[in-house]
């Protein structure tokens, strides 16, 4: 949880934790779903990790308001990884990491 | 916990392979998101490998100070240690935009040629210690800063997790065994793989978890040894420091010192130089 203004190396570890859990729950959609069509998810896994990786090669700027949107972050974060073992079906998975984008996407504008 | 490391060469390429496999796969080949990341991966190497560049002249330069301690060699001193200016700013302005050291640190060893050779050739020790320990002492609170450790040293369990993902959706395809993995890590069992084993790995998820993880570790393997490396490469630079203050209070030199440091960041500096220098 995050308390105090986050660090540029807390907000990029967020966002790496973000990206990971985007493909950890590909991988668990690929398991419970065999041949299936993935795309979108592997479409929003892909666009965690850009995100994450462009925040790499950026610095924080000082908006205090990067604390709310990382704990935000974080919570969808968690809420992915604790889905992991359960959640099968692909149209809710889809939605799930259409919301953990929107949050990286939001993290993401406090870096310039 | 997430950790950072830099992954090699190697591993470079295989993961730009796995991402061009996945991208297929899904559908999704010319995704600008993987674009963007495997650029941003890409230049995150590239700066570790300008780091170690510098590490390296940081080494030719400390074999010039025992040039010069030996022999006067007040130009080969100068020489390398523009080259250490050069590479350091180079690497610093990769991590701090533009970021420069001030020129005034850089300040050449000024060359004796005097008849009391000896008293000049310590002063002029003393002179290139204080310019090396400056140099130090500015690099080291950017490298010992963890945000600056966090733009530098790429995220392991995003970057070999797509590796793995490449591998995994492979399996599930049925083109692939797992034959190779079994045996190497049941050899050091003694045990060896079936004609069956695929069937029965295809058919038990805990058996697919535990190679998956054997899988893991060993693409983490290397990237630890990195990670080390890099932490070394920063304990190193710190332990300098009062060596020269010691040398600058009046200490001889010691050459044995010089050689040992010089081949500590020489080794170093070839383990993190793992993609193209610039």
């Amino acid at each position: 949880m995050a308390n105090a203004k986050p660090t540029t190396a807390d907000l990029v570890a967020s966002l790496a934790a973000a990206a990971d859990a985007a493909r950890q729950a590909y991988m668990a959609a690929l398991a419970a779903n065999p041949g299936a069509d993935l795309s979108k998810l592997y479409k929003d896994e892909m666009a965690a990790a850009a995100i994450w990786s462009d925040a790499e090669d950026k610095a924080l700027n000082a908006d205090p308001a990067v604390t709310a949107a990382q704990t935000a972050l974080d919570s969808a974060t968690k809420d992915i990884k604790n889905k992991l073992g359960t959640l099968k079906d692909i149209a809710q998975w889809t939605k799930v990491l259409d919301g953990l984008v929107n949050l990286a996407t939001s993290v993401s504008k406090f870096f310039v | 916990m997430e950790q950072n490391a830099t992954i090699s060469s190697t591993e470079l390429v295989t993961l730009r392979k796995a991402v061009a496999f996945n991208d297929g796969f899904n559908g999704q080949i010319d995704n600008q998101d993987s674009k963007t990341f495997l650029k941003n991966v890409d230049a995150a190497q590239s700066k570790i490998s300008q780091y170690a560049k510098m590490l390296d002249s940081l080494a030719s330069t400390y074999s010039a100070l025992g040039d010069l301690a030996s022999y006067d060699a007040v130009g080969s001193f100068n020489t390398s240690f523009a080259t250490f200016y050069k590479d350091s700013n180079k690497f610093l302005q990769s991590v701090k935009t533009g970021y420069q050291i001030p020129q005034e640190t850089a300040s050449a060893v000024q060359a004796g040629g005097g008849i009391v050779i000896g008293l000049i050739q310590a002063h002029e020790i003393k002179d290139a210690s204080r310019t090396i320990r400056v140099m130090l002492q500015t690099i080291i609170p950017i490298m010992d800063d963890p945000n600056t450790e966090t733009l530098l040293l790429l995220n392991k369990e995003v970057t070999t997790g797509m590796i793995d993902q490449a591998a995994v959706t492979l399996f599930s395809c049925g083109v692939y065994s797992y034959g190779p993995l079994l045996d190497d890590l049941g050899a050091a069992f003694n045990l060896k793989s079936n004609s069956q084993s695929d069937a029965v790995v295809a058919k038990n998820a805990n058996l697919q978890r535990g190679l998956r993880n054997v899988q893991i570790e060993l693409a983490n393997e290397q990237s630890d040894q990195m990670k080390a490396s890099y932490d070394k490469s920063v304990a190193a630079l710190k332990a300098l420091v009062p060596l020269h203050e010691s040398l600058e209070n009046g200490a001889p030199l010691n050459l044995d010192t010089v050689l040992a440091v010089t081949s500590e960041l020489q080794t170093i500096a070839t383990k993190l130089q793992t993609t193209k220098g610039e």
